[in-house]
């Protein structure tokens, strides 16, 4: 099984369990690892737009001396979970309005360091 | 609480005002690209962008003409600290919103001043405006002679 194929499958499983909208495994330079989003969605510019957000998010928290964690978008219709795999890659969740973000972090320990070994 | 202009002036501030002032262009791409992400994704109206640190959060929300930055305590609670800052946005939003919406017609004021100086009673306005002139000149050369 090639890593982009483990990684897709470990995203569906958290998807699944969680309840989640969709997510994608994205490099820091914007290139798309691995994605289950919605079929309308433009994968790579959907990589692109969110690879822009991260990394200004990133230069912003350095600004505050925040030591950056991992940011979120609330919309009405849902949320967008965006944090770091490893210094190369993150992953962001599209998350449904009703979920607690709180709680999304406590199921989703674990998935980032999993992803970081597979793409050791 | 800051209230910046999306054109990246910084309208009210109180905290670290030099960190958002380097900030400034960093904030802006992060507005447009969460716009860019929530609509490619057929999500529309964004509350707000939270950037979580291991020390504090940032808390960002926007609208047409302004943006507002909270800078959170780690343990603040984020549905409160969005209340205060969106109202703040808000009352920004209305009152430079209006100032905006006040532009100035240049082209009619132009117009205007035009048809005036072509009027009848602006010229007799003009000439009798010389006419006195030309009198308080005589009567101050009237005066010095004598």
């Amino acid at each position: 099984m090639s890593v982009r194929s483990a990684i897709e499958e470990m995203l569906r499983e958290v998807i699944e369990h969680v309840g989640l909208l969709g997510g994608a495994v994205i490099t820091s330079d914007g290139f798309l690892i691995a994605h289950v989003l919605p079929e309308n969605v433009d994968g790579r510019e959907f990589a692109a737009y969110i690879t822009r957000l991260y990394r200004s998010c990133i230069r912003i928290a350095a600004l505050f001396e925040l030591n950056f964690f991992d940011c979120a978008i609330e919309c009405e219709e849902g949320k967008l979970y965006v944090a770091p795999v490893s210094d190369r890659a993150f992953f962001c969740l599209i998350v449904d309005p009703y979920l607690d973000i709180g709680l999304l972090l406590l199921e989703i320990e674990g998935f980032a360091r999993r992803i970081a070994q597979l793409l050791e | 609480m800051f209230i910046l202009s999306r054109d990246g002036e910084l309208i009210s501030a109180a905290g670290r005002t030099a960190s958002v002032k380097r900030a400034m262009g960093d904030i802006a791409t992060a507005i447009s690209s969460s716009g860019e992400a929530a609509e490619a994704l057929g999500l529309k109206r964004i509350s707000y962008l939270l950037i979580r640190g291991a020390r504090s959060n940032v808390l960002l929300c926007w609208r047409e003409h302004v943006v507002g930055l909270m800078e959170v305590d780690k343990d603040a609670n984020i549905g409160l600290c969005f209340c205060e800052l969106e109202s703040g946005v808000e009352e920004a939003e209305r009152i430079l919103g209006s100032m905006i919406q006040v532009e100035i017609d240049t082209e009619k004021v132009r117009e205007t001043l035009r048809e005036i100086e072509e009027s009848e009673v602006y010229k007799l306005l003009i000439k009798s405006q010389a006419a006195r002139s030309k009198k308080r000149k005589k009567a101050s050369a009237d005066e010095t002679s004598d």
